[in-house]
């Protein structure tokens, strides 16, 4: 499914909670998460529990999905990410809302749609798809498996600097760094 | 203007889920002050968005769906209602550090015991670390100490000086295991900060320079 077509079936819980929606997103994503709990070492009673724990999320906090600021996948990650943390470590990870985030001037805060929309998650993973199999893996291993870059190399026996060379050349790929090269 | 932010690798950490308690806190706090960090940090949960788009599937057992469903009327836990945050808690804290907090400035329970400035402990985690509020008098050096582990510094307000620059309202320190610095504090506002180090910090002549230690 397009991101269009996640971004209506949320609209249509948030506006109407609507079942049937949902049940469609169920079929997208429960797989997915569930393939996401078990990589990281749950078991499948686990791994099941996030699944039910993030859609229920999904399904009430439908109403605060923003498509100008992310697509539906990469808030759903951003669910299962906390919910992940809230069981396996019992305790909730801190969020920032940028509806809150006053301080920052109107000037310097993400542009609306910056990653946002459809084309742009679609040049997303076919740049995803171009990256060499050393860099995935490393980007899997911290997205999946919540692992530090020292985890990483521990884990692969690599050096650190190898680790951590491999994430930003994937990132620049993808084009997910800063353009003024801060840091 | 902001001119510190955390390295990269810890706003990945912080967007992956990698991130101890301590240090989602100072990023998250950072954060909501910072837009090139909150944008960069959207940016780096996409590639989270696009991975769980292409990831590998498991296998969903035919229950689950009608569990859920059947779950979808259930009352969602009703969060705490969150105190009234007085005038001088909102220009100090902001919401990741509110939340996180959950009482105003006046609150908090402030104790002086190693004699360069205020501290309260408001995070411990298993893993050894420890978030700190700490408030600096105007003027005030701070002998240079050394970091076992890391220090992560966000400045809530005033500013302070040291080897490696000068941090204002926003700013954001790293220190790495073994630097040594050497803060001085503003003359006008002092200097009030979160910290949090995962190792005890000491001064040249080896004693602790955060009182109560709970690691060792
Ligand atoms: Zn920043």
């Amino acid at each position: 499914m397009t991101n269009d077509q996640l971004r209506s079936l949320i609209e249509a819980i948030a506006a109407h909670r609507d079942r049937g929606a949902f049940a469609e997103l169920f079929h997208h994503f429960a797989p997915r998460l569930m393939g996401f709990g078990l990589r990281r070492g749950a078991d499948a009673a686990t791994a099941e529990e996030l699944v039910q724990e993030t859609m229920l999320a999904v399904w009430r906090k439908a109403g605060t999905f923003d498509a100008t600021r992310a697509t539906v996948s990469t808030w759903i990650f951003t669910i299962v990410r906390n919910k992940r943390i809230d069981m396996l470590r019992r305790q909730t990870y801190p969020e920032v809302d940028l509806e809150e985030a006053a301080e920052i001037p109107s000037g310097e805060r993400p542009a609306d749609g910056d990653l946002a929309n459809s084309q742009d998650e679609v040049a997303l993973q076919d740049a995803m798809r171009t990256l060499p199999a050393e860099q995935l893996e490393v980007l899997q291993k911290a997205y999946f498996e919540d692992k530090t870059h020292r985890a990483i190399a521990d884990e692969m026996k690599l050096p650190l600097g190898t680790v951590k060379s491999r994430i930003r050349l994937a990132l620049a790929r993808l084009r997910l760094l800063l353009p003024e090269g801060q840091v | 203007m902001i001119r510190h932010h955390p390295p990269l690798e810890l706003l990945m950490e912080y967007a992956t889920g990698a991130a101890q308690q301590g240090a989602a806190l100072v990023v998250a706090t950072h954060i909501a002050r910072c837009g090139s960090c909150a944008a960069e940090v959207g940016r780096l949960e996409a590639a989270g968005g696009v991975l769980l788009h292409a990831a590998g599937t498991g296998p969903v057992g035919d229950h689950l769906l009608p569990a859920l469903l059947e779950r979808l009327d259930e009352p969602a836990l009703v969060p705490e209602p969150e105190p009234h945050f007085d005038a001088e808690t909102l220009r100090l804290f902001p919401a990741p550090l509110r939340r996180h907090l959950g009482c105003n400035l006046a609150e908090l329970d402030w104790r002086r015991t190693t004699g360069f400035f205020e501290e309260v402990v408001v995070g411990l985690s298993s893993q050894g670390e420890k978030a700190l509020l700490l408030k600096l008098q105007p003027g005030c050096p701070v002998p240079p100490h050394s970091h076992i582990g890391h220090e992560l510094i966000l400045v809530l307000d005033g500013g302070y000086s040291d080897e490696y620059g000068r941090y204002n309202r926003g700013d954001f320190g790293t220190l790495c295991p073994g630097e040594v610095h050497n803060p001085i504090v503003d003359d006008d506002n002092g200097c009030f900060c979160l910290v949090v180090v995962d190792g005890p910090v000491k001064l040249l002549d080896g004693t602790d320079i955060i009182s109560d230690p709970s690691w060792i």
